[in-house]
Parts: C-alpha cells; sequence; structure tokens
C-alpha cells in the first residue's frame, strides 16, 4: 500500500479518474448525469497484552471504493473493497444499466458547484510523519498493564491493547469536488478488574491522539485504570428518590450525545424531536453554550471540509441556552428547506464553554446527593424526552465526594427539564487532549429521579 | 469433506491461487501452532428504505470479500488479513502472522487442532441468494405497497418507514489438515415503522421487523407484512396513551420471545469462555453449583433449523451443537472457541464466531433460551398482585464482571390483581444476573423463539444472534421510569 500522500495519490487519482470518465461516456446512454466516486485505504495493527506478552498481534490493510450515480433526480449508490479496475466497472455497469428503476429524491443530488470551497485548508496537522516502531507500540501497553497490575486490589485485565491506524480518502465527483484527506490515529485502553470481599468490579481508562508523542503516559493511564475499578467495589443501592445530581465529564458527555440527537435533521424532519421548530427559543438553561470547532490543530475530529466538499466553519449551536441551528446534512437541510451548514460528515469537536465555578464549589452545597461517573445504557427518547438510563458514580455528602461506590441504580426524568437544569463547572479539557474526544464540564442537574432500592 | 469441489471454486475466481495451493500454503503455515485457520469471506448487501415517501437509500449491490489468517500458540495470536487474495498476499499474511509464534516457530511438535465440519450436510437453512426470486422493481412496487397500506391503517399516521435489506455471506475455512469448508449463509429483513400524532400534537413511533435466516421472498410476504404493520401501529397508538414507567422494586413477566434479551443480557455474556477464563465474571469457578432457581435451565444451540442465529459450523470450523449452560438452576459449562477451550482443558463448544474476515472469532452466542417450565402463563400473570408484564422489549447491555445489566422495556402494562391493566412505557430493569436467576420463580410452558431481531456486539464486533423464553416471572426487580408512583413492598 501507498504509504506518502504522493504515491497514494498516484495509486487512485488515474483509477478515479477512469471510472468518472465511464460514467460520463459510457453512462450517457442509460442517462447519467452525474457521478462521484471515493477511495479510501487504511492500515491498522494491533496488539493486546496478556501478563506482559503479546496475546494477539493483528494487522491488516483495507480498502474501499464508494461510488454514487445521479440521473437527474435519479440516485444509486455502492461500494466494493477491491481497486480492481475491471471489477469496479463491471459493477458500475449494472448500477448504470439499473438507475432507471432508482425512485427520484431530488433531495440526494450533489451540491451546486458554487457551493464547494476551493481555498487553503486550515492548518490541521492531521498526519504523524514520524516513524514509530511496533516494539514502541507494545511496550506503550506493557507499562500500561504493569502499572494498572501493581495496585493492590486489583485481579486482573479483560483487555489491554493499543493500535495504530494510517488513513488516505481521496474523492472526486462530476460538479468540481475534489477532496483529499490523510490522517494517523493511536489509541491504547484498558479493562481492569478489582476485586474484594463483596465481588469484582471492572473499569477502564484510555488515550487516544493523531500523533504518539501526544499520547498520555502509559502508566498513568494504567493506574487509573486500576483506580477507577477499585473505586467500583462494594457498591451499595442508593435509595430511590428525589436528588441533585453531579455529572463527570464523561456521563456529561452521555448528555449532550443526547442534545445532537435533538437537533438532528432526521430527527427534526421525521417529526420525532422535542426541539422541532424550538430556533431561537431558551432549551437549555441560561449560561449554557455548545459549539463545534473543526479547525483544533491535531484534534481527532478536525477538517477543513465536509464530504460534500463544504467549508466547516465553527458553528455555535446553542448560545445561553437558545437554540441557534439544527444539526444537519446537505440532504436534511434541503428537506427542511433550510441553509446547508458544511456537517455533511456530521459534527466535529464539540465544545461546551466553562461555566464559572469549579467541580468543588459546584457540589459545595449538597447535603446529599449523587455524583455520576458514566451511565451504561437505558433509554433517553428526544420524541417524548423520557430518560432512563443505569448509572455509576459515588455518594455527595456535605458537599464532597465520599468513597462510597453506587450502582444499579436509574437516572429518570425528562430531557425537556434535564436540559433546562444544567448549571456547568469551568473544568473544560483543552483540545486536542489524550482522553477526550470533546470538551464537556462537569455538570449539575437538581432534583432528578434516583430509582434504586427502598 | 463439507465442501464439493464446485462451492469451493466460487472462492478461487479472481486470484492466482488454486485450492490446492492454498491448502498447501495454510497448512504449512500452521505448522508448530496449537490451533489456527484460513477463513475467507465473500459478502453482499442490498438494501433499500424509504421514509417521509421518498427513498432514502438505494443500494442494489456492495460487496466486500478478503481473507484473514490466524495462528494460535497457547495465549498468542497472530492474525493478519487482506482484501486481496492471492499467492503474494497470502504467503505475507502467514509469514506476519506467524510472527507471534517466536523465532523458533512454535513448537514443531505440535500438530494444529483442527476443526472440522466433516460429511455433514448442510441443513439448517437454505443457501440460496437471498436477494434472488424478485426483480427490483418487484421489490419497490412492495415497499411502496407497504407504505400506502401502513398509511391507510389510521388518518392520524404521520409517517411510515420502510427498510429492506438481504445479504449473503459466503465463508471459507481451510483447516491445519488443508481440509476446506465452505458455506453460504442467508439474511433478509424489513423493518417497518409508523408514526402517529394524536390531538395534542404528541407523536410516537412503533416499530416491527421481519426477518431472519431466509430470502427477500420471506420478507416481502403479505400477510406478514400487514401483520407488522398493524403491530407497529398499535405500539405507536398504545405509546401516545401510555404513562410514564413507575419507578421502584417490583415483580415482572416477560412475555415470551424477545423478552430473552434479558437472558442474553444477564446471564448469556458472563457464561462466554474468554471471561471465564480470565475469570472476571460473576459465573467464574461456578461450574457444577446451584447458581440459579431451579425452575431454570438454558440452552445455547446453534444447531436449530431455521432460527436466526444457526450456523452449521463456527469461525473456526467447528460443528454447531446444542449446549446446556444451566440445568435446572446447576451450571453445566461455558460457550467457547478454540483458543479459550484449549487454555480451560474443555472441547470448543461451536461458539467461536467473528464479524468478519477483519476479526478475530471469540465465544459467541447463537440461539440462547430459556427451556420450557411448567406453568400456565395466565397463571404467571395471575400470581402478580402489582407488577408489570413487559410485553416489548428492546436492547439492553451488561457488565459482566460485575453481573450489572440494564434493558429497556419499550412497551410495558401495569399488572394489578393479577390483571393486566394500563400501558406504561420507558422503564428501565436492573439487576445483576446472580440476583435475577435465583428470582425467577416462575416459568412457563410457552417457549418461543425470537425470528425477527438480535444482533449482539461484543468487543466491537456484531453476529447475529437469537434469543427465545417462555413467560417468565422475576421478582423483586428495579424498575427505573420517570414517574414517581411506585408499588408499594
Amino acid at each position: 500500500m501507498s504509504n506518502t500522500k504522493q504515491e497514494f495519490l498516484n495509486e487512485v487519482k488515474p483509477l478515479v479518474q477512469s471510472l468518472l470518465d465511464y460514467a460520463t461516456n459510457d453512462g450517457a446512454q442509460f442517462n447519467i448525469t452525474d457521478a462521484k466516486v471515493t477511495v479510501s485505504l487504511s492500515d491498522q495493527v494491533e496488539f493486546e497484552i496478556e501478563k506482559g506478552k503479546v496475546s494477539t498481534s493483528s494487522s491488516g490493510k483495507s480498502c474501499g471504493v464508494g461510488v454514487s450515480l445521479y440521473s437527474g433526480d435519479r440516485f444509486l449508490s455502492f461500494s466494493l473493497n477491491t481497486l480492481d479496475e475491471a471489477l469496479l466497472k463491471e459493477a458500475m455497469l449494472e448500477n448504470m444499466k439499473a438507475i432507471k428503476l432508482a425512485p427520484e429524491n431530488p433531495s440526494k443530488a450533489l451540491p451546486d458547484p458554487s457551493l464547494i470551497y476551493k481555498g487553503p485548508d486550515y492548518d490541521l496537522d492531521s498526519y504523524d510523519d514520524t516513524p514509530v516502531d511496533e516494539g514502541q507500540l507494545v511496550q506503550y501497553a506493557i507499562d500500561m498493564e504493569q502499572e494498572a497490575l501493581s495496585v493492590p486490589g486489583i485481579k486482573g485485565t479483560r483487555s489491554v491493547s493499543v493500535s495504530k491506524s494510517m488513513s488516505h480518502l481521496y474523492t472526486k465527483a462530476t460538479n468540481g469536488l475534489e477532496i483529499y484527506d490523510n490522517g494517523t490515529g493511536y489509541q491504547a485502553h484498558g479493562q481492569i478488574v478489582a476485586a474484594d470481599a463483596n465481588g469484582m468490579e471492572i473499569d477502564h481508562e484510555g488515550s487516544m491522539a493523531t500523533h504518539f508523542s501526544d499520547m498520555a503516559c502509559p502508566k498513568v493511564t494504567g493506574r487509573m485504570a486500576a483506580e477507577n475499578a477499585l473505586s467500583r467495589l462494594s457498591p451499595s443501592l442508593p435509595k430511590t428518590g428525589s436528588m441533585p445530581i453531579i455529572l463527570s465529564p464523561a456521563a456529561a458527555a452521555t448528555l449532550i450525545g443526547s442534545v445532537f440527537q435533538a437537533i438532528d435533521g432526521t430527527s427534526i424532519y421525521q417529526d420525532s424531536s422535542f426541539l422541532k421548530d424550538k430556533i431561537g427559543k431558551q432549551v437549555m438553561n441560561k449560561g449554557v453554550t455548545i459549539v463545534d470547532d473543526p479547525t483544533i490543530k491535531r484534534g481527532l475530529r478536525s477538517g477543513t471540509v465536509d464530504s460534500a466538499g463544504m467549508k466547516q466553519d465553527p458553528i455555535t449551536f446553542i448560545e445561553d441556552g437558545i437554540l441557534k441551528s439544527y444539526n444537519v446534512s446537505l440532504q436534511e437541510s434541503r428537506e427542511l428547506g433550510i441553509a446547508p451548514i458544511g456537517r455533511n460528515s456530521g459534527t466535529t469537536n464539540i465544545c461546551v464553554m466553562p461555566g464559572d465555578k469549579t467541580p468543588d464549589e459546584l457540589m459545595a452545597d449538597i447535603k446529599d446527593g449523587i455524583y455520576v461517573e458514566g451511565f451504561n445504557g437505558g433509554t433517553a427518547d428526544v420524541n417524548n424526552g423520557s430518560h432512563s438510563r443505569q448509572a455509576h458514580g459515588h455518594k455527595i455528602k456535605d458537599g464532597k465526594v465520599t468513597k462510597d461506590a453506587v450502582s444499579g441504580f436509574v437516572v429518570a426524568g425528562n430531557l425537556k427539564d434535564m436540559f433546562m437544569k444544567v448549571v456547568l463547572a469551568n473544568d473544560t479539557p483543552q483540545l486536542p487532549h489524550p482522553r477526550h474526544l470533546s470538551s464537556i464540564p462537569t455538570m449539575r442537574l437538581d432534583d432528578l429521579t434516583i430509582s434504586g432500592g427502598m | 469433506m463439507a465442501a464439493n469441489k464446485a462451492s469451493v471454486q466460487k472462492f478461487f475466481g479472481n486470484t492466482d491461487l488454486t485450492p490446492d495451493e492454498a491448502r498447501k500454503i495454510v497448512a504449512d503455515g500452521l505448522q508448530g501452532a496449537d490451533y489456527g485457520e484460513f477463513f475467507q469471506q465473500i459478502s453482499r448487501t442490498e438494501s433499500l428504505s424509504k421514509s417521509k415517501r421518498m427513498y432514502q437509500g438505494v443500494n442494489l449491490g456492495s460487496g466486500a470479500s478478503g481473507f484473514g489468517f490466524r495462528v494460535g500458540l497457547g495465549e498468542a495470536v497472530g492474525y493478519s488479513l487482506s482484501d486481496v487474495f492471492s499467492r503474494q498476499t497470502l504467503e505475507d499474511a502467514v509469514k506476519r502472522a506467524r510472527q507471534v509464534l517466536g523465532p523458533n516457530g512454535g513448537n514443531p511438535a505440535n500438530l494444529a487442532q483442527n476443526a472440522s465440519y466433516g460429511a455433514t450436510p448442510l441443513r439448517l437453512y437454505s443457501n440460496d441468494d437471498p436477494m434472488a426470486g424478485m426483480t427490483t422493481e418487484e421489490k419497490i412496487k412492495a415497499i411502496d405497497e407497504i407504505e400506502t397500506f401502513a398509511y391507510s391503517l389510521s388518518p392520524n399516521v404521520t409517517n411510515v418507514s420502510v427498510g429492506y435489506s438481504a445479504s449473503s455471506k459466503d465463508t471459507h475455512i481451510i483447516n491445519a489438515k488443508g481440509e476446506s469448508m465452505t458455506d453460504s449463509v442467508p439474511s433478509a429483513s424489513l423493518h417497518i415503522s409508523i408514526s402517529v400524532k394524536d390531538a395534542n400534537g404528541h407523536t410516537e413511533t412503533g416499530g416491527a421487523l421481519i426477518g431472519g435466516r431466509g430470502v427477500c421472498k420471506d420478507v416481502f410476504n403479505k400477510n406478514a407484512w400487514e401483520d407488522k404493520a398493524r403491530k407497529a401501529l398499535k405500539v405507536a397508538e398504545t405509546l401516545l396513551i401510555a404513562d410514564e414507567a413507575p419507578s421502584g422494586i417490583m415483580d415482572i413477566v416477560m412475555a415470551p420471545g424477545w423478552g430473552a434479551v434479558l437472558l442474553h443480557e444477564a446471564v448469556g455474556h458472563g457464561l462466554e469462555g474468554d471471561f471465564n477464563r480470565r475469570d472476571i465474571s460473576v459465573y467464574s469457578g461456578k461450574v457444577g453449583q446451584l447458581v440459579a432457581s431451579p425452575e431454570v435451565t438454558i440452552v445455547d444451540q446453534g444447531d436449530l433449523a431455521g432460527e436466526r442465529g444457526s450456523i452449521h459450523f463456527d469461525d473456526e470450523g467447528a460443528p454447531s451443537q446444542q449446549n446446556i449452560l444451566i440445568q435446572n438452576g446447576v451450571l453445566m459449562g461455558y460457550m467457547q472457541d478454540r483458543q479459550n477451550a484449549m487454555l480451560m482443558g474443555v472441547e470448543p463448544t461451536g461458539n467461536g464466531r467473528r464479524q468478519s474476515y477483519r476479526h478475530l472469532p471469540m465465544p459467541r452466542m447463537t440461539n440462547t433460551y430459556f427451556a420450557n417450565g411448567t406453568h400456565d402463563p395466565e397463571d404467571i400473570i395471575k400470581s402478580v398482585k402489582d407488577g408489570l408484564y413487559i410485553s416489548d422489549m428492546g436492547g439492553g447491555q451488561v457488565d459482566i464482571t460485575s453481573g450489572k445489566f440494564n434493558m429497556n422495556a419499550t412497551l410495558a402494562w401495569r399488572i394489578r390483581d393479577g390483571e393486566i391493566c394500563e400501558p406504561v412505557k420507558g422503564a428501565t430493569l436492573v439487576g445483576d444476573g446472580l440476583t435475577v436467576l435465583k428470582d425467577i420463580n416462575m416459568v412457563g410452558n410457552d417457549l418461543e423463539i425470537e425470528r425477527s431481531a438480535g444482533v449482539c456486539g461484543k468487543d466491537g464486533q456484531s453476529v447475529i444472534v437469537s434469543c427465545g423464553q417462555p413467560t417468565i416471572k422475576v421478582s423483586n426487580m428495579t424498575v427505573g421510569g420517570s414517574s414517581s408512583d411506585a408499588p408499594q413492598p
């Protein structure tokens, strides 16, 4: 496989052009009006460590070719994982013959050429040129495992792994769209099991970055995973009742996920979100501002353009609690009759602006409450707002997080009210961050129903 | 030998290798290993989806193919994969994967253990092409017809979504003896979801699914989709009038069939061999012990004809079989793949499954079910003074180490004095597996295995599974709903 940008482009550019020419020339008899071809190549290696040795070494290269064909308002797409031109043309011919059967949907069309961004790229530095050999990766995971296992009370591991991936992507379409993108990614993850007389608990910690040099210290990661698991031992079921809760940044990220589900273009278009028709309205508590920023250097989800070729600018979705924009793809923007926002590939780096209290100050007046470390499933329905998610965490007593673990309970409420109750702390991580995909602070929500024991 | 010449040949249509050459490279590549195999896959899918009276996705045939070569020595596994199948890529994969064996190439005295399906005929499902039998025009016409029918059911319908997809997965395994095994696993599904609006402007959506190990004609069966469209509408209409579920601890009765998501989450995952080999499941070290109420017998069985989770042989080549996991409350054994079976000193159970050639096999469920008990379902409901009847279950999650799980009941009904009363929505059921198994105090005699739904995710890999159960009663389960109206103990 081609390792550099130039090698990759030398290999795939002629192939893509040949496929587009085929659609334009041989496709004419089938009334093909437009075509788009995307080629991606990736190379990944992953190691799992068990008892200080490599237990699994797995590697492979993959390719994917996606083809979209248009005939007026008719649209078809397919994908194959081969770069074999003859096989691709054979599949294209089948699809070109079939396109007359495809039902019409004008919202699917390629964007007008005037919408395609042709300016300079952001300086994102998303590709790590520094060679990282497999020995360094393996050592990283060995250090993580060794540190985790050295913590008293740790019983073992479920998995400790590290991976490296590298990818290139090239897209070209008959409307003038042309995109090249590349990236590297490193990930390490440890799932660690602690045990005491009352049973076992598992927890995890990890790190990810576009550059190996940005990864968190492996020993710190291993120790955090171990300490997270230890802190969950001997949990009790909290009493059923109403109380204030604090969401850790990880738990808060789950709630912010529900915000983005509720403003998703398809939910709005299908009339299945309680935030439909709420642009300009107060939908979250004052003080909550949510920005999506694609320009962060070395950000894990940064990018200059979206998959339709439109520029990705920073967008404020929620400003001081007021809904400013839905999150729409190009197609959804057409269906809703609004302007596209340059997020055809979804959101990028989500940043919730910090509040003005420290987490300690935020909980200082809570006599009895729960610090929710994370949610483990359940439902959060953006149609009717019904929220009932299983959670785990620690009791808060007299303004402090205690060592008393709680788990097996459900945080119940309605998202509509929950959004209005959010009060933010000021501990937002700075992106890129080796442990966070998004920049989300600790949050407080008062008067939520905890379903636990008697 | 399961594979005949013709069925192997389709894996060699686009390569410079002959089957004999590939078998030789694989058999040589497994020298010195404890276990391993060559796994090749050619898969094709097609899909059509319509929502808001517009076709949203039209895919008339996408494909993915490739192979992976795995070699294992004790706990160590080397794996290398490629999308391109050629002498060069296979030899490279063998060389790369064998690095894990160390400088001596493993133990020269080892003969890698062979899984083999033998000469048993492929019998559990048809190997027919699931996309054939209907033209694209006929499929589009059928989807339009379903949509029209669904809108005609009620003037309050605001949206109808119909999604169809079918896929075939052809697999080819070569073991250390150079034996080939091939299978072709079909699947087809049709999803109908209907949204309705009430006079106050509230909207709810209900869904229903037809599918399984079948072909497109099965899911476009008119009687079947008419039933499912009515069911989807009924669920949506019921959700509109349903109250928020109560919170607290109560007795629950689970309807037969899909309710066994509880079994899948609360018990199934904890009985997978990889967790138990590492001694990190709540069920670890408990074989031979009473872990459940004596009413409870739990089976995982991959060789049931026509069921969604059925496979002729697993993705290491081991034949599927019936595995009794818990018998009358006693833990009998775990579900195993070859690696974990070997490390635990037991036999593989035909549960070594993987999502595709891009993934390594691991112990996974197939069709997992509670065996029939003796109670009449009516009597089970009558025995509950105040509780919930769970008629429609969503999905769930489990933490296998603590045993804690949660499941979403899309739609449930309040039971008062032994009668099913008003509907409630948004209930999350939480608990831990070992406690729930002991609290199952009535098992019905109406076992149903769910044929439509079931995809299980583990460590980033999805495989198709099924689960089933008769009506069961669980006492003292924690229910989390957003209403504060909890039953009194």
